[in-house]
């Protein structure tokens, strides 16, 4: 733990020396203000860059600009200042609809409430993505929901509606969902803030294999510190600077 | 299926109550305009059939002292060139008087060719008892005025008239044989015409070959363009200059046109302010909606959909409430027009089940429901997946 915090800026360094397209998210020199009457700045000039394949956390308290920083990755939110990169390409400038295909495409969202459509069926609701996308439900497309969702271990729930299934399993249809069409980022915000420590074990579990199975980046944001350091690498937010940026 | 759709459907089907209401409240709305605008549209055509669609839109009569229109055939020659024109009768039309025991009764001798008159006054139908008069003084009375006179076919009847012979008046009269009675449905005209032949008048009246107006029926879609109609044959004939005058059915009964007119534009008043609720039911609910279903639109975005594609939900959801607000509407209003119509005793309005006023009512109401559902289509254009994500 001590070697590893040493290691943290030497690392960082590292980061940036490292050729650009090895980075899947690149954030430059980012400041976000909201404006409720007066500004009120909640990022200030933040740089990070993240590996293709690498699992990362980022951990702060409440109002220390982390689900801020989450949106602006997520392309949810743009910054006031600076650039963002997603795979290579620039998100800061794009319209609405390019960020909406770039979402669809290479970004896969967790939230903390799920939000699984309750209209449809776990099955459903993994296959929206692919349905968004606006391409064809083909064997192959429902054949790899089902993968995930055995994957997931919930395959025997995949014709539930979303109100008949525990909350686990919803988390990790949610989880199955945002990895449908094979995105290279996974953005978890607070993924197990409403599970017990088995279900959240077994989620961290679960993206563990994914991050090693499939190669995908994976961000998660959580306040809690034991949670952040089953990840490789912890970045953590106080008053919208890094406070801390450490590779395990 | 679209997703768009397919999520608009969904969305209704997760909440059937609420669907299920909204469609039957959409669906009564419809069919109130529905039943006001049949209902409405079917008495003012019966109005205005029982009015003028069995007497004279057109009449040319007489415009000096002399009553009498002579070489009146030359003028129905001419008055034939006028394709609007679906019946075209002279008619011998005298003031004349009968004997009721004591009582002497006013009476009006109308003598027609009867099969020029048939097409204007739909004579024949209206024979309840013998036949029409065809012969030299041969005559058919009315229902109620057979009522006092208590005759049977084949009868007789004397009519007395006034003949203008120089400066004196003279005393004539003729004995009819009765062959029919006939009911016109109106107490007026079955109390006072006697109908019989054109030339039955002539004689009695010693008007030679004149007659005392012509008589025109238009086709029945140019109704209430039969002014315009009068004035093209005042132009072309010249009547004025033979001493004679045109009217039409129009300038006679402004009255009852301007009855007709403010009834169809409270009809429209009605049925715009039904369609205004009915709007205004479904934008509220499908804002409700959108609300309800933030946290759905607030995870398709993230997931990426776009904001026209999470506009068009809304669309759709507009779209269908007007498809089944329409069906449902069409169906109750027909049901209440023919619950009315068993209710009603009368037989005085005909219900035409119009299929263009309801094809177009269904239009209509489909196109205002998916405007309707603009606003709340904005709205959910615009809601930002953050709020929803962050508000948990």
């Amino acid at each position: 733990m001590v070697e590893s915090q040493i290691k943290k800026l030497d690392t960082q360094e590292d980061f940036v020396k490292t050729e650009k397209k090895a980075f899947v998210i690149e954030l430059k020199n980012i400041d976000k203000f909201y404006y409720t009457g007066v500004a009120t700045q909640v990022l200030f000039d933040i740089n990070l860059q993240f590996r293709q394949g690498s699992f990362n956390s980022i951990v702060g308290p409440s109002g220390s600009g982390k689900s801020t920083l989450m949106n602006l990755i997520g392309t949810l939110d743009k910054p006031t200042k600076g650039e963002i990169y997603i795979d290579g390409k620039r998100t800061d400038k794009m319209t609405k609809k390019e960020l909406a295909e770039l979402r669809n495409k290479a970004i896969g969202f967790v939230f903390q409430f799920h939000y699984l459509l309750p209209e449809y069926t776990a099955l459903e609701n993994v296959l929206l993505p692919h349905r968004i996308s606006k391409e064809k439900i083909t064997k192959e497309t429902k054949t790899r929901a089902l993968d995930l969702l055995t994957f997931m271990g919930i395959e025997d729930v995949k014709n539930n509606l979303a109100n008949n299934m525990s909350g686990g399993q919803q988390q990790r249809t949610a989880i199955a969902r945002a990895l449908m069409n094979n995105p290279k980022i996974l953005l978890a915000d607070e993924p197990t803030g409403n599970l017990d420590t088995d279900s959240t074990d077994r989620v961290y579990d679960l993206l563990r294999d994914i991050n090693e199975d499939f190669k995908t980046t994976i961000i998660v944001i959580t306040h809690e510190r034991r949670i952040a350091e089953k990840t490789d690498r912890i970045i953590e937010i106080r008053d919208g600077r890094i406070h801390l940026d450490l590779l395990k | 299926m679209n997703l768009p759709l397919s999520i608009a459907l969904r969305f209704f089907r997760r909440s059937k109550s609420q669907t299920i209401l909204i469609v039957i409240g959409i669906s009564i709305g419809i069919s109130v305009q529905i039943f006001v605008g049949l209902l409405l549209q079917s008495l003012q055509s019966s109005l205005l059939n029982n009015f003028v669609g069995n007497s004279s839109q057109i009449t040319i009569e007489s415009d000096t002292e002399n009553p009498y229109i002579e070489g009146y055939e030359g003028i129905i020659e001419d008055l034939e060139e006028f394709d609007e024109l679906t019946g075209i009768a002279a008619a011998a039309d005298r003031p004349a008087t009968i004997q009721d025991g004591l009582k002497t009764r006013n009476v009006l001798l109308r003598g027609f060719n009867i099969d020029d008159a048939d097409p204007i006054y739909n004579i024949a139908p209206r024979i309840y008892e013998g036949e029409e008069a065809s012969g030299d003084l041969e005559a058919i009375i009315g229902k109620e005025l057979n009522d006092e006179l208590d005759l049977d076919t084949d009868d007789t009847l004397t009519i007395f008239g006034i003949v203008k012979k120089g400066e004196d008046n003279m005393a004539v009269n003729r004995t009819f044989k009765i062959v029919g009675f006939f009911d016109f449905e109106s107490e007026g005209i079955n109390n006072q015409w006697i109908i019989t032949t054109i030339e039955s008048v002539q004689e009695m009246f010693n008007m030679n070959k004149t007659v005392t107006s012509i008589e025109m029926q238009v086709e029945e879609d140019l109704l209430y363009e039969a002014d315009e109609i009068a004035d093209d044959i005042d132009k072309e004939l010249d009547l004025e200059d033979d001493g004679l005058k045109i009217s039409n059915w129009i300038d006679e009964n402004q009255q009852l046109l301007n009855g007709l007119q403010s009834q169809g534009l409270s009809s429209l008043f009605i049925q715009a302010f039904v369609l205004i609720s009915v709007v205004i039911g479904i934008s509220s609910v499908l804002a409700i909606s959108v609300v309800q279903k933030q946290q759905q639109l607030g995870i398709l975005k993230a997931m990426g959909i776009t904001n026209r594609s999470a506009s068009l939900i809304f669309l759709f959801q507009g779209l269908i409430l007007g498809i089944f607000g329409a069906i449902g509407g069409i169906v109750l209003g027909i049901f209440f027009l023919w619950g009315f119509t068993q209710a009603s005793a009368s037989d005085f309005i005909v219900i035409q089940y119009n299929p263009i006023f309801i094809l177009a009512s269904a239009a209509i109401i489909i196109g205002s429901s998916v405007l309707a559902a603009v606003s709340p289509a904005i709205k959910s254009s615009k809601l930002n997946p953050i709020e929803v994500i962050r508000g948990g």
